[in-house]
């Protein structure tokens, strides 16, 4: 697995925006009363926000960066712009390029999209550290999220009550007095089949396959719905998700006891309690969102940093872990220590 | 690696199902409400318990109890 660092690039905000409208566990059609208890308890959904249709990750992302442009008089010194998600608005163009102007950030900015699902923020946090370090980017804002209910089948069980919808925005600033960053990072193919969309795109285009629903173990979807293979997703993160963060506590020379907080991408409670056993770490020291947000992607790890902002506070600095993985398979993880950043969680209003 | 601890942590692992009782012949998919979380919670026990992570390759012909057993000790060598 690789290992590689970043200097000079400090996190001065993260904001993170959700979908008003809620979708609880306990009223889910496809479960009876005790399989929507079973699942609440063991995945730790007891809530999830929904965009409405006409609403995409994007302006969600929107709606958070608007705010922490303005709180931070930021618009104008933009130079690099990254939107990771699997939930862009189009094909084609970027979306990232599409936010440019409705932010209103100066057209000598670099932006591009990153296609990353739940890994998506650390591997983003990875790709700023390498431009900021050099010191030609001065303020960079990354933006992650997905709108998953866009993909999932209503009467699919393994996937409609786990996931949900939101939008971050982090504000990144080059400060040559900030602590290093430590990666470590790992894609697999093998697990392509594992979370796909089959359908709808080059390999399968629109037209070519059978859209018809068809009844399966989990309940019911077609090749244009988001599939889960549960247990080999469960199975990857078990056997993965313990050696990256070991692999980049012993890259960045700092025991599993040094860590203040580990912030894990939300992919179910059952995984991150596991993953806690197995690293022999209090659960308290696992931050989480995943109670009333469900898995949000890759916006998982800044929403929950949102969700927990009193862990944010005081001195001195803390030390961090963050690790994203899923989709892929891909993994990364990020151990640093910060200062306080400013967060703010809100609820998507239309304009 | 003994069955009843065996037993004694499947129940553990279990203890959302009322009334649970379980002998080295019961079939796990005959549990009451056996679902895939039920395979997850398996899975995570073993993992934590005896350090074996179990494929859904290796759990497809597993129904007993005993048989589940005997591969977790098969993978652990014993």
């Amino acid at each position: 697995m690789a290992n590689n660092s970043a200097h000079s690039t400090r996190i001065e905000a993260i904001y993170a925006c959700v979908p008003s409208e809620v979708a609880y566990t306990k009223d889910y059609p496809a479960f009876d009363e005790s399989a929507a208890a079973m699942f609440e308890k063991n995945t730790g959904i007891h809530a999830r926000r929904v965009a409405p249709e006409n609403v995409t990750c994007s302006d969600l992302c929107l709606f958070a960066a608007k705010a922490l442009l303005d709180d931070f008089d930021a618009k104008d010194s933009i130079d690099l712009l990254i939107f990771v998600s699997q939930s862009a608005d189009h094909f084609l163009p970027a979306t990232s390029i599409i936010l440019q102007e409705k932010l209103g950030i100066p057209t000598q900015c670099l932006a591009f999209d990153v296609n990353l699902g739940c890994s998506g923020y650390v591997y983003g946090l990875n790709m700023m550290g390498q431009f900021m370090q050099q010191g030609q980017f001065k303020k960079a804002l990354l933006l992650a999220g997905d709108k998953s209910t866009i993909s999932t089948h209503p009467q699919d069980k393994s996937t409609f009550p786990l996931f949900g919808d939101a939008g971050t925005a982090t504000l990144i600033s080059y400060d040559s007095t900030a602590s290093e960053w430590f990666f470590n990072s790992g894609s697999d193919g093998k697990g392509k089949d594992a979370i796909v969309i089959p359908g709808g795109h080059s390999r399968n285009p629109y037209g070519t396959f059978d859209e018809q629903d068809v009844v399966y173990e989990g309940g019911v979807r077609s090749l244009k719905h988001l599939q889960m293979d549960g247990l080999s997703v469960f199975n990857f993160a078990l056997k993965h998700v313990p050696s990256t963060i070991l692999s980049a506590l012993a890259f960045a020379s700092v025991s599993v006891d040094e860590v203040d907080y580990f912030v894990l991408h939300q992919a179910n409670g059952l995984i991150t309690k596991t993953i806690a056993k197995k690293l022999k770490v209090e659960p308290a020291k696992f931050l989480t969102s995943i109670e009333h947000f469900g898995n949000t992607s890759s916006a998982s790890i800044p929403l929950t940093l949102c969700v927990n902002a009193k862990y944010l506070l005081g001195n001195p600095p803390k030390k961090w872990l963050f690790c994203g993985f899923g989709v892929g398979f891909s993994w990364a993880t990020l151990c640093f220590e910060s200062k306080v950043f400013k967060t703010k969680l809100m609820n998507y209003e239309r304009n | 690696m003994e069955i009843q601890e065996f037993i004694k942590n499947i129940l553990a692992a279990f203890d959302d199902v009322p009334h649970l009782e379980l002998e080295p012949t019961s079939n796990l998919r005959s549990i009451e409400g056996w679902n895939s979380m039920h395979v997850l919670l398996l899975v995570a026990m073993i993992d934590i318990e005896y350090q074996v992570l179990l494929s859904g390759e290796e759990l497809k012909n597993v129904t007993t109890v005993q048989a589940l057993f005997t591969l977790v000790k098969q993978r652990r060598g014993e």
